[in-house]
């Protein structure tokens, strides 16, 4: 079933859902393993938290990195126009500008990761 | 039924204009009396064209203002001076409790969906917004609701925990009275409201533009309202369920914030911010909106980075949720859970620091003239701009601590809330008065009331700061002498009184200048380039222009002249009746003409009840609310009944430039269905609250306590018979589709009468397993959470079973077919969902402890 215009106001906010996907997940792994006390736990001989933050804060960058690129290479290709329900010009644009705003909060969101405790 | 792809070369910017002259000479009158607003005593009550229900919901909206804006002074008076007597400490908690829930709930909310409803249809061309009857059940709601909600001050009976009713101090325990039922259940129809609200509004924007208005070209205010929707959609969830858990604590001993039970206070806090948060952005981004339309206006120039601006209200809408827990900061929380949080709120001040640069960007390029908005503009941006200041501040962990509580956080959120949405909807009011009444508001009375407010709410809220660091703490009722608070004190209540006076003269100037007539003068006395200073009836502009550029006005000479001689698009009526043009989402190419409803009883009545359903539920009237709750529910269905679902009344409309569009369509592609997928991503909302109360508990609890000694886990095959039903419900409205399509109507109600017993069924045998397994609810938070997913499935359950009787009832008296099917497609989806909702229930309630916990 295909929804007219669906896929690229999905794609414009894409790099904001990943955003949201990262912040839940990053909160609620760290809330749950300090809640359970494992604030000293290891995952392959790294302290537990900031190997989850910053592997799924890793993970996200990917993400945006690649639905930005995909969105800049559609932008340059020529199929893009001003008329054009699914390569409206201004949506890829959008998608692109929303995964930069993305990548900043995600990465000033798991910076602390490095200064502070995990559980403390 | 999906439409073709027409457009084409009609929405050329080079093609000839769509319709010629001369029009048939009665096209106009005949468009005019379908439009026309009912006569006498049937006015304004049934009334739903948005040009009066608009402008009544923002006269509603700022009649709660004032009654809060009168509070706030009695609150002033209190604090006037240290040890005052004038209200006494109960009196205080609940004027301060009722000015926050009514500025909140009654007036920012309203206000900002008022001026949508009244602006959207003009700025996009639309005939009206979609489900004209919906918003005016959503007013009407409101209306009547909130002023039953402010007459509990007179009574003694208003809330007084404070606008967010944290427990354990509003749990039954501290506080018997119902002052907090009138919150809880008062502030349900409001809920209902501006979800309606957000559900016309998220359809209207996407599907009712103007042809050739892409999202590239949409006004900014459009932009803003759309995101302001969105939100609505994803935030009010949240402060439901937490009314619906605190409500069921209260009422029937369910102890999901009682620790001794294994509850937690902290959830409710939680739940409450993760709506509270995005609520200030709710309130702050259609004022944005409405400021990215005016400063253009006023100085005569192209808004500089539009697309930057867009782009800033969607990730607004979206960092804003990753706010919630900066106003938990002192409920010991791990400081790096509260890094993140501080980090997405840094985060969230670039996309508004883009608007703000925007905005200054755009008053440089150009020249501006101090006309009455731009004064409120300039007021704005000082105001908000050191309320976002103190936003930055108190997003500092450790100085939040210091802060916390006290009136620095009064006066941030003043600023916050002043600058950022009352002063833009006054420069908004100024602005588009003449829209409205057709000509201007006075410009001698609208600069001393700008200036008697902006120096009033200065000189009232700067010195709070002050007092807050000196240490004066929130919601207290009065202070002692000489701790150096008197002066600040002193200060703040003169100023407010100087507020207020602006207040007055602004009342004073709408008296005396403002009239609706819709249709009157044509004008565009601020020479702007947007589509709602067209020449206006209530059906809108008499003929639905083509766009070819975001500023229509400067870039198309002669436009306002071609609408008015009905040479765009559907210049009269095709079918008789009231309709619009239904757009396609991203590049608004026309899809289908929507025969939209008028003036009617049903609608009216139906929000009378449900205002009538939560007060008497509050004052515990029982048998009263199951009256109100009966006729509105029938109303309703009346509404629907005979208002609905018209089906195609002529095969094709012909709106001009070749374009030949049905009246009719069904599927993804009609605003009804639409409008049912963002009702249904609000109801997913909710149970995803239902499921983190469980995560969340099952947290605060410990393996142990999940479920806790003396409950058990129900044996499995009760879920595996559960979902065995499901799935032949399931299988059944397949059927019921495959015999539609067949044209065979009839048998396909009588499927569904039979699957309805399935699915309650379902549900009934889930109650069984959960109660002969000696889960009960008042015993533990386990329990609690488990029944909580028995009531929300129970009311699911309620809900299939009237939209699946109202289904067959249509089926059996013809008038569903293979063609016109939008009921039983819209039917067939909210059921769909119940089921996949029911299973998911099934999970929380079986899989959940057996994975998680020691059962």
């Amino acid at each position: 079933m295909q929804v007219v215009g669906f896929s690229p106001m999905l794609n414009a906010i894409a790099g904001l859902i990943v955003w949201a996907a990262h912040f839940l997940l990053v909160y609620g792994a760290q809330a749950t393993v300090c809640w359970r006390g494992l604030a000293g736990a290891t995952l392959w001989g790294q302290p537990l938290v900031p190997a989850i933050v910053l592997g799924l804060t890793a993970l996200g960058l990917v993400a945006v990195a690649l639905i930005g690129g995909r969105a800049w290479r559609r932008l340059h290709s020529g199929l893009a126009s001003q008329e054009g329900e699914e390569q409206s010009q201004f949506t890829l644009w959008m998608s692109l500008a929303v995964t930069l705003m993305a990548a900043l909060a995600m990465v000033w969101e798991a910076v602390p990761v490095l200064i502070l405790p995990p559980c403390g | 039924m999906t439409p073709p792809d027409t457009a084409g070369d009609a929405l050329r910017h080079d093609a000839p204009l769509p319709n010629p002259l001369p029009r048939p000479p009665d096209e106009l009158p005949r468009l005019e009396r379908i439009w026309r607003s009912p006569r006498g005593w049937a006015f304004p009550w049934t009334e739903v064209n948005n040009n009066w229900i608009g402008v009544l919901y923002l006269g509603t909206a700022g009649l709660f203002c004032v009654l809060a804006v009168i509070l706030s002074l009695l609150m002033r008076a209190q604090l006037a001076v240290p040890g005052n007597d004038l209200l006494d400490q109960e009196t205080y908690n609940q004027v301060f409790t009722t000015h926050g829930t009514m500025m909140m709930f009654l007036f920012a909310v309203p206000a900002v969906e008022a001026l949508g409803v009244y602006l959207l249809p003009a700025m996009l061309a639309a005939r009206d917004l979609p489900f004209p009857r919906l918003s005016a059940y959503a007013y009407w709601a409101y209306a009547v609701g909130g002023l039953g909600f402010f007459t509990s001050l007179f009574f003694g009976l208003a809330p007084n925990g404070g606008w967010f009713m944290y427990p354990p101090l509003t749990s039954h325990e501290y506080s018997p009275g119902i002052n907090a039922d009138f919150w809880l259940l008062g502030i349900g129809f409001i809920e209902i409201s501006a979800i309606a609200g957000a559900v016309e509004i998220v359809v209207g924007i996407l599907r009712n533009r103007a042809p050739g208005m892409t999202l590239a070209r949409m006004p900014l205010f459009a932009w803003a309202m759309l995101v302001f929707a969105v939100m609505i959609i994803f935030a009010f969830p949240a402060v439901i369920w937490a009314t619906v858990l605190l409500e069921l604590e209260r009422a029937f001993d369910w102890p999901f914030f009682l620790p001794d039970r294994g509850g937690d206070p902290l959830l409710r806090q939680h739940l409450f911010w993760f709506f509270g948060h995005p609520e200030v952005y709710i309130i702050f981004l259609p004022a944005a909106g409405a400021v990215s339309m005016i400063v253009p206006a006023m100085v005569q120039t192209r808004m500089v980075g539009y697309g930057l601006v867009a782009m800033a209200l969607v990730a607004t809408g979206f960092l804003s949720f990753g706010l919630w827990v900066h106003h938990m900061y002192a409920t010991g929380i791990p400081s790096l859970s509260l890094a993140f949080f501080s980090g997405a709120s840094f985060a969230v001040s670039v996309p508004t620091g883009i608007q703000v640069f925007a905005w200054i960007a755009t008053i440089a390029s150009g020249k501006p003239k101090l006309h009455v908005p731009m004064l409120f503009v300039f007021g704005f941006l000082f105001i908000f701009v050191l309320g976002g200041l103190t936003g930055v501040m108190v997003a500092i962990v450790p100085f939040d601590w210091q802060a916390h509580d006290t009136y620095f956080i009064v006066a941030h959120l003043h600023y916050v809330l002043i600058g950022g949405m009352v002063f833009p909807l006054l420069a908004g009011l100024y602005y588009w008065a003449p829209s409205a009444a057709g000509w201007r508001l006075s410009v001698r009375l609208g600069k001393w009331v700008f200036w008697l407010l902006f120096l009033g709410v200065n000189l009232t809220f700067f010195p709070m700061h002050i007092s807050g660091l000196i240490g004066m703490p929130r919601r207290v009722w009065t202070y002692p002498e000489g701790m150096g608070l008197e002066v600040w004190n002193m200060l703040s209540t003169a100023s407010a009184a100087v507020s207020a006076l602006g207040v007055l003269l602004l009342l004073v100037d709408l008296a005396r200048n403002f009239r609706m007539s819709p249709g009157g003068p044509a004008d565009n006395p601020f020479n702007a380039a947007t589509l709602e200073w067209l020449p206006q009836g209530n059906y809108a502009a008499r003929s639905i222009p083509r766009i070819t550029s975001r500023e229509p006005l400067w870039d198309q000479p002669d436009l306002a002249e071609q609408v008015r001689q009905g040479r765009h698009f559907l210049p009269g009526t095709v079918t008789g009746l009231r309709e619009t043009l239904v757009t396609s989402p991203v590049e608004a190419r026309p899809q289908y003409v929507a025969i939209i409803p008028g003036p009617a009883w049903a609608h009216f009545i139906a929000a009378l009840c449900t205002a009538g359903f939560f007060l008497s539920l509050t004052v515990k009237l029982l048998w009263l609310a199951g009256i109100f709750g009966t006729v509105a529910v029938s109303a309703i269905l009346y509404w629907l009944w005979t208002g609905t679902d018209l089906g195609p009344v002529v095969d094709r409309a012909d709106i001009g430039g070749g374009l030949c569009l049905p009246v009719y369509v069904s599927g993804p592609d009609s605003v009804s269905w639409w409008a049912m997928v963002v009702l249904l991503l609000v109801d997913g909302t909710v149970f995803a609250c239902l499921g983190f109360t469980h995560a969340f508990l099952w947290l605060s609890n410990g393996d142990a306590q999940w479920p806790p000694p003396g409950m058990g886990v129900p044996e499995v095959a009760f879920p595996l018979g559960s979902l065995a039903l499901l799935a032949g419900c399931a299988g059944l409205l397949w059927l019921a589709g495959r015999l539609l399509r067949q044209g065979r109507a009839r048998a396909m109600g009588g499927v569904v009468l039979l699957a309805l017993p399935l699915f309650l069924l379902a549900l009934g045998l889930d109650l069984h397993a959960v109660w002969q397994a000696g889960i009960r609810p008042t015993l533990h938070a386990f329990g609690a959470a488990t029944f909580a997913n028995q009531f929300w499935q129970g009311l699911h359950g309620l809900m299939v079973a009237t939209m699946a009787l109202y289904l067959a009832a249509r089926a059996f008296a013809g008038l569903i077919d293979p063609v016109r099917r939008i009921t039983f497609d819209n039917v067939r989806i909210f059921w769909l969902y119940a089921l996949a909702q029911a299973a998911a229930g099934l999970c929380l309630t079986h899989l959940l402890p057996r994975a998680l916990g020691t059962g």
